[in-house]
């Protein structure tokens, strides 16, 4: 397994064409920009070797037998599955930001476990391939990106449909020893320093649709591969300093990009699928199960750090004792810790597949994420207010910088007397980054939007049977259980 | 469908408490289906598992977890019979 630095240095050995700006980022690893994502995700591999965290930051490979980062594993117990969401929490908490790996992790778990049925029907040896490609991840401790979200031009029609063929990701010609694919994939959370790109397909398929019945996998620096690095509130504040960045060090969410692939080559050992079209619904369906189970645990660290910064400006204001405040803070806990039950409600309520992987149940893992499309936006309305409005106002780091206004800044924004001024700005700074920027559309659209999550929702639940329960207690139908005891 | 044998085969019902489906038509289209069989909730040589949904609360040898057509849950109770009891 690779630690922190050691997976920091293993990025400047890739050569993946990223842009942002209007130019091209030399170093992911080390541009002012892209560093802060790149420190959050390599505490993905240094607290593997915490001992005080390594039990939920490591795992055994049902494959090799070998101690394993757990954002390579493939479940293998309801217990795994928990153990996922309680990593996320914690490195939630200790990023205050995404982490970005946990993409990846439920690719190769979802690309696992549909390849075995896909298999199943049509005798491929697709099963195997992800099997050896799993092995080659858990060896070399990779980050790998899942890209599924396409470009999808006109919403209304299907891919085969579109003016633009390119608009999803599709197979342009099959050879002896690969495939070669076109198109793009949006909104890839950590793409730019991950060591691989995992592309999965990004909805149900029709028959006309095969060539975009496609999962596959490529080193991110793979000919072909363009990314261009996308914008985000506030994102140039690091080229000026710190403080007003309010998370330096790792950033606000994940670092999405636009992943172009022009023409890219993949040999077969690395395609998943190609051309099953009648599986692309199921691979999509089980990736995001496990992904929208994480966000009950991830957002909920995030929201560990926010209410901890909501409190500390408190003190800060000497208002930390109004029972408002009070029933403010204990608010937001409670919204946090709603979501956190939802995440661990479906992990443990898993369940085994064919494959012999472990995957959540899929009605409470929808019923997780869409709430965290609601929650966090409430106690990031709650943290706004007892920070108060200074979180919008509040003069710059420079100015903080400059002798002529330093002065002025430190005796008219000091709070209580015994916090200096400067901790106040940097915990009011924080409260903006984790409410205002790009972290709540991230809740809202990230692992899918509200909607994916209600058609899934009821159709995973049991309407009819609710239905008769009403019939049975408005005495429409028989209850039998009542005759039973009344005769 | 013929046998030569009378088999005892024990039903188990997981504790129901938010099937995803109707559970009872599983046990009904396995006694409609298989009239030699005697289906208890009791004994049996062998047990099948009837669950409301994936999490699958209760194990047996056939276990059932999810809304299935008639054919398909005589599909996969069958060939556990043929496996090891009976031939069909």
């Amino acid at each position: 397994m690779m630690n922190g630095r050691e997976y920091i240095e293993s990025l400047r050995k890739y050569r993946p064409v990223v842009y942002f700006m209007g130019r091209k980022i030399q170093s992911v690893a080390d541009d002012p920009v892209t560093a802060p994502h790149v420190n959050a995700a390599a505490l993905t591999y240094e607290l593997a070797h915490d001992p005080r965290y390594e039990d939920v930051m490591t795992a055994t490979s049902h494959l090799t037998g070998e101690k394993i980062n757990r954002f390579t594993h493939i479940h293998q117990s309801t217990e795994d599955l928990v153990k996922k969401v309680r990593m996320m929490r914690l490195l939630g908490q200790k990023t205050g930001s995404c982490f970005q790996r946990c993409v990846g992790l439920d690719a190769i778990n979802a690309v696992y476990i549909t390849s075995y049925d896909v298999d199943e029907k049509y005798k491929t040896d697709y099963h195997e391939r992800v099997r050896e490609y799993v092995k080659y991840v858990q060896k070399k401790d990779l980050m790998v990106a899942g890209a599924m979200t396409d470009v999808k031009g006109d919403r209304s029609l299907r891919p085969h449909e579109q003016a633009d063929k390119d608009l999803y990701v599709r197979v342009v010609e099959k050879r002896e020893d690969g495939i070669v694919v076109r198109g793009a994939k949006a909104h890839i959370t950590g793409a730019v320093n991950s060591h691989e790109i995992l592309v999965l397909p990004t909805r149900a398929m029709s028959e006309k649709d095969k060539d975009y019945a496609v999962a596959f996998a490529v080193p991110v620096d793979a000919e072909g591969v363009k990314m261009i690095f996308g914008r985000q509130t506030n994102d140039t504040r690091r080229l000026d300093g710190e403080i007003d960045c309010g998370n330096a060090k790792y950033a606000t969410v994940g670092g999405e990009a636009l992943i172009i692939f022009e023409d890219v080559f993949v040999p077969w050992d690395r395609v998943f699928m190609c051309g099953e079209y009648d599986f692309s619904a199921e691979l999509v369906e089980i990736f995001a199960t496990f992904h929208r189970q994480n966000y009950g645990g991830c957002k909920v660290g995030v929201a560990d750090v926010l209410i901890g910064a909501a409190a500390s400006v408190a003190e800060c204001n000497g208002v930390a004792e109004a029972s408002h405040v009070v029933d403010k803070i204990t608010e937001m806990i409670h919204l946090a810790e709603t979501c956190w039950c939802c995440s661990l409600a479906c992990s443990y309520e898993g369940f085994k597949t064919p494959s012999g992987a472990y995957m959540p149940n899929q009605l409470l893992a929808n019923v997780t994420k869409l709430n965290i499309t609601r929650l966090p936006y409430e106690w990031s309305r709650l943290a706004q207010d007892i920070a108060g409005g200074i979180i919008a106002t509040m003069p710059s780091e420079k100015d903080y910088a400059n002798p002529e206004t330093r002065k002025l800044i430190e005796k008219y924004l000091k709070g209580v007397a015994n916090v200096p001024t400067e901790e106040r700005m940097r915990l009011i700074r924080l409260v903006e980054n984790l409410s205002i920027g790009a972290e709540l559309p991230e809740s809202m659209h990230g692992a899918g939007s509200p909607q994916a999550q209600k058609i899934m929702i009821l159709r995973r639940s049991n309407l009819e049977m609710k239905k008769e329960l009403a019939k049975i207690i408005a005495g429409i139908l028989p209850d039998d259980n009542y005759r039973k005891i009344r005769g | 469908m013929t046998t030569t044998e009378k088999l005892e085969v024990r039903i188990k019902y997981c504790g129901g408490c938010n099937p995803y489906f109707k559970r009872e038509n599983i046990e009904e289209t396995l006694r409609a289906s298989y009239k030699f069989i005697n289906f208890s909730f009791e004994d049996g040589v062998f047990t099948v598992a009837i669950n409301g949904c994936t999490t699958s609360c209760v194990s047996g040898e056939v276990v059932f977890n999810s809304m299935e057509s008639e054919e398909r849950i005589r599909k996969k109770f069958e060939s556990f019979l043929e496996k090891h009891f009976i031939k069909i």
